[in-house]
């Protein structure tokens, strides 16, 4: 077990490792973007880029360095500096970029969405108050408080019900919001609650609104993240309890003289549970990536949000940290996925020989 | 023989059998059996998954919506004519038109919008003396307003903060512009008799300022008592004589009625020996408080002066009496210098104060408003000449061509006016220019215009013989939004179908090697597929997108760039179920190579099961590119559900149909794309049915 977490892991760091390197040359192909504002602001920003080393400064004219990115004359109190710009190579960028992260843990500084500010300050935020990643994650919690016993519940009482009226029911209406985009899900509920009806704020809140109005703006992402999972986990639930239904150690449970009840509690739940509980955990995890588009549409200021306003404003350093957060997340909760299966049925060994 | 047998049962009753002997003889006796062709036809694996998906009524019907959907895409773009030619967008009239199925007035999908507290225009008069708000919208057309005057709901009134046009009543404010002069309100000159008493009355209504709700955040200074006063002139352009009509300075706010004959000893005597004097003007004036502020500024002496009005008891004199009084002090605000009935101001400022707006929700007719009757002063030239060129009415036009009017006189214009007019006759209902009675032929600038009412659909669009109505509505650029949603639709479908056949061609190629050969080369492609599955597709897009522009081949090339690992792996999966297979064993040791393995043994019976898996990637690849265009990232110059919906996003307050028809249609494509495609694959897969629904 031991041994293959640690692949795993180093599987996992490896791929992470592969992707980012290969997302980092894919960045690097695209015109550099000069910060835009006051020369100072620019300047600013391109000694901060030939600190960390992505830009060569020269004070004379040399072709030979790369390409001339921005030429500035400064005439200050000590006199008149010239400042030539020069690219760096993307290889020489890249293993600047990777001994940043290695030793500082520095993932480059924002352009444009606030200028010169640490990019992964931007997505984890100085304070709990001005961290994206924590708003989202309260957005998200409240989601998965809903979604899970509502989900499980609706999947069980439909295995229970098999092929009766209920079960009909429920799975119509998982088959259809399954089917149904998100954003069409958060567009209709934001037209009858917000609009039509009054009952929500439009907009996510902001910080100084009153007690009431913040309670009221976690309602409609909460309703919106939740539909999704309630329909996800009603579907596996159904599908792996009715499988463990029909086995035959539940017949044996049920002649051997155990009620329906117990049958059902004792045996059928404990073993329908085991692919279920891995994928809440993961999907726990996978709560830090939050929704993007609910994020956009609503207006909340979490990292789904800031990833989309970092493309827009082509704000690669920002996109590159948040790029990374994704792909860690989706790595981590991948591999927790497999680990928590041996977790929680020492009968499943992952990973192990034939 | 005898063949009969004769029993009785358990009641004692009697029955009798007979027997034939031939019933003893064997039917096959001297018949020589073979084998026998088979009765039915045999079944093939796609006929039996064929037989199973009938039986899968919900897929069925989502296969038949499906098919009518696609069918509708490639149709309606072609059909649908009512819009502007393709490309040209639709002029500002079309916009915002709301869905249509019935006729107007039916309050459901009517082509109605309803309109929440818009601005009326009211008549004032009558509200003052009845209290009931009796209006039609001021920025509708009233033919357009569902019930007419009684389709008004009346919601309530605000205060204006200044002047407004469409506001009533209220108070002009005036205010000292030097802390000792008396800030004054002048009335224009009026003829008066001073020798008859003609009962001149002038009733004057003005209020405190502390009296108003809103007055402590005004800060109106000290509050100041005012004076009523008649001034006159002894002769042009000599000083201002006044005579107070009101002795003490009132702080009695509300109604004064003051009768001239009172204080006309008092004028007489003024005016002493002088000329005779019959021009006076009403001055309201308050008292300077003599107050400065701290910074050294005025204190404004105020007074709120609601109405002021002259009348008397000869009714010659009524009309001009009322013209130059007033009693809705928002109206006379809005009176330019020039117009009969402006109040000037004499040391000191002016503003209106708590004028009210009166508001009403109605519903309206949208298409009545932006394609129906309005009134033209000039149709145009060249409408004309097409009108007359399709029949519709006669008109000699070629008298007023710009070649038949040049160098002429105006007087000579005229002239050809007067004869053109006599030769327009309307001949067709369907002629934009309704013959009403209110053709109007007028000169303007050296050139001969017709006016009248004109109905805007029968202008715009000559070939259509009713007024256009558009199921979903139009969108802000005059869009048919039946048309841009199917035009949408079919894109996107475009898009789903090219981005399938490439990444399933890719993906079973890349499948099929992986699953065939195994061992190294499989580990190899294996890692190779993990790692770019692992790169979160919105990644790939993302860049792709920053990199080449968000067009058609862009999109597709990106969808396609991880689309394929899907199909490979089940493909992998169906060959390690197949390979060692008894089949394929005896057709490698009778010297078959790998290709036709590959292509002739295992394709033909994993297809199946790989082909109904991968239709899934259809919906997937259109859901992904309306998530795109969400994030600003949707395919530019095209129309497709992403961004239809997307760019109708702003309107969801206002005009709800924009968003919610796409929505519809989309959602609906989806679930009948998700029925069909998991009925297909429960069809050709038994054993998963249940398993992923």
């Amino acid at each position: 077990m031991v041994k293959y977490t640690i692949q795993r892991l180093i599987m996992a760091v490896f791929t992470c490792a592969i992707i980012l390197t290969l997302t980092f040359f894919l960045v690097k192909t695209l015109p550099f973007e000069p910060t835009i504002g006051t020369n100072e602001a620019r300047l600013a920003y391109m000694l901060n880029q030939v600190s960390v080393g992505n830009v060569i400064w020269s004070t004379t004219e040399n072709n030979s360095l790369g390409e001339l990115l921005w030429h500035y004359t400064q005439t200050g109190t000590t006199g008149v500096t010239e400042y030539y710009f020069y690219l760096r190579p993307a290889i020489d960028q890249y293993i600047v970029w990777v001994t940043n992260i290695l030793t500082k843990f520095n993932w480059g500084t924002s352009q444009y969405i606030s200028p010169n500010v640490d990019a992964m300050v931007l997505i984890v935020g100085n304070s709990l108050s001005t961290s994206r990643l924590w708003t989202t994650i309260k957005v998200n919690f409240w989601s998965v408080i809903f979604s899970v016993p509502i989900g499980i519940g609706l999947g069980i009482w439909a295995a229970l019900k098999k092929n009766k009226m209920t079960d009909h029911i429920i799975s119509t209406v998982v088959m259809i919001f399954i089917s149904v985009p998100s954003f069409i899900v958060i567009t209709i509920f934001m037209w009858l609650l917000c609009y039509t009806w009054g009952l929500l704020p439009t907009q996510w809140p902001s910080d100084s609104a009153n007690t009431f109005t913040t309670v009221s703006g976690y309602v409609l992402p909460t309703v919106c993240l939740s539909f999704g999972s309630i329909c996800g986990y009603c579907r596996f639930t159904r599908a792996e309890l009715t499988e463990v239904m029909s086995s035959d150690f539940l017949l044996l449970a049920r002649t051997k003289g155990l009620t329906k009840t117990q049958s059902i509690t004792r045996h059928a739940l404990k073993n329908a549970f085991v692919p279920i509980l891995p994928s809440i955990l993961a999907e726990v995890i996978g709560l830090l990536g939050g929704s993007m588009i609910l994020e956009t549409l609503y207006g909340i200021p979490g990292i789904g949000r800031l990833y989309v306003t970092a493309i827009n404003q082509k704000d690669y350093n920002v996109l590159m940290a948040d790029m990374a957060f994704y792909t860690i997340i989706g790595l981590v909760s991948g591999v927790f996925l497999d680990l928590s299966y041996g977790f929680i049925d020492p009968r499943i060994r992952m990973g192990a020989k034939k | 023989m005898s063949n009969e047998f004769t029993y009785r049962d358990s009641r004692e009753i009697s029955h009798t059998i007979e027997i034939d002997s031939k019933d003893f003889e064997l039917v096959q006796e001297h018949e020589i059996l073979t084998d026998q062709k088979m009765q039915s036809k045999p079944t093939t694996f796609f006929r039996d998954a064929m037989k199973r998906f009938r039986k899968n009524k919900s897929s069925v019907v989502g296969g038949c919506i499906l098919g009518a959907l696609v069918l509708l895409s490639i149709v309606l773009p072609l059909a649908l004519t009512s819009d502007v030619s393709d490309g040209v967008y639709a002029n500002a009239y079309q916009g915002y038109l709301a869905p249509k199925l019935f006729e107007a007035g039916t309050g459901f999908w009517d082509g109605c919008q309803t309109v929440n507290d818009a601005i009326l225009t009211i008549d004032y008069d009558h509200y003052q003396e009845t209290g009931e708000v009796v209006g039609m919208p001021s920025s509708y057309k009233e033919s357009s307003v569902v019930g007419g005057q009684d389709g008004v709901t009346y919601t309530g009134f605000e205060y204006a903060s200044g002047y407004s046009a469409s506001a009533y009543g209220g108070y002009v404010r005036i205010y000292g512009s030097s802390a000792t002069r008396y800030p004054t309100l002048v009335s224009q000159y009026f003829d008066v008799d001073v020798d008859t008493d003609q009962g001149y009355k002038f009733e004057v209504t003005t209020a405190s300022y502390q009296d108003l709700p809103e007055a402590s955040s005004w800060n109106f200074g000290a509050e100041t008592p005012y004076m009523i006063s008649l001034g006159f002139t002894l002769g042009y352009g000599s000083t201002v004589t006044t005579v107070p009509l009101m002795d003490d300075y009132s702080t009695d706010y509300g109604t004064v009625t003051i009768n001239l004959w009172d204080h006309i000893d008092d004028i007489k005597e003024a005016i002493g020996d002088a000329a005779r004097v019959t021009n006076f003007h009403l001055r309201v004036s308050c008292e300077p408080s003599g107050q400065t502020t701290s910074s050294g500024g005025v204190v404004a002496a105020n007074v709120l002066l609601q109405s002021a009005i002259i009348a008397s008891n000869e009714e010659d004199n009524a009309e001009y009496l009322a013209a130059i009084s007033f009693d809705d002090a928002n109206t006379m605000f809005g009176l330019a210098a020039s117009d009969t009935g402006y109040w000037a101001v004499d040391n000191c400022y002016r503003a209106i104060y708590q004028s009210r707006i009166f508001r009403g929700s109605f519903r309206f007719d949208t298409y009545d408003n932006a394609l129906g009757d309005y009134t033209a002063t000039d149709v145009g030239y060249s409408n004309l000449v097409s009108w007359v060129n399709r029949g519709w009415m006669k008109a000699d036009t070629d008298m007023i061509s710009t070649d038949a009017l040049a160098g002429l006189s105006r007087s000579q214009v005229r002239e050809v006016a007067a004869q053109f007019a006599e030769t327009i006759e309307i001949i067709s209902d369907r002629c934009p220019l309704v013959d009403d009675g209110n053709i109007t032929v007028s000169t303007m600038n050296s050139s001969v215009v017709v006016g009248g009412t004109v109905t805007r659909w029968k202008a715009l669009f000559p070939d259509a013989d009713k007024c256009p109505s558009y199921l979903f509505g139009t969108d802000a650029n005059g869009k048919d939004l039946l048309k841009y949603v199917a035009e949408g639709l079919r894109t996107s479908l475009i898009l789903g179908v090219v981005t399938f056949l490439f990444c399933f061609t890719f993906g079973l190629v890349y499948g099929a090697i992986a699953g065939y050969y195994g061992g190294w080369v499989d580990i190899i492609m294996e890692r190779i597929t993990d790692i770019l599955g692992g790169v979160p597709w919105i990644v790939v897009m993302t860049l792709a997108i920053i990199m080449f522009g968000s067009n058609f081949v862009t999109f597709a090339l990106a969808l396609c760039l991880t689309g394929w690992i899907g199909t490979s792996s089940r493909t992998r999966t169906q060959f390690y179920r197949y390979k060692n297979r008894e089949y394929i064993l005896a057709a490698r040791t009778l010297g078959a190579s790998d290709g036709r393995l590959i292509f002739r043994h295992i394709l033909p019976n994993a297809i199946g099961t790989i082909v109904t898996s991968s239709v899934l990637m259809i919906p997937s690849v259109i859901y992904s590119e309306a998530t795109l265009a969400y994030l600003n990232l949707g395919l530019q110059g095209m129309s497709s559900f992403g961004v239809i919906l997307s760019d109708n996003q702003a309107y969801i307050k206002t005009y709800p149909y924009m968003i919610l028809f796409p929505a519809a249609v989309m959602a609906l494509m989806m679930i009948s794309f998700n029925l069909f495609g998991n009925g297909l694959r429960d069809a050709f897969n038994p054993s998963l049915k249940g398993a992923e629904n």
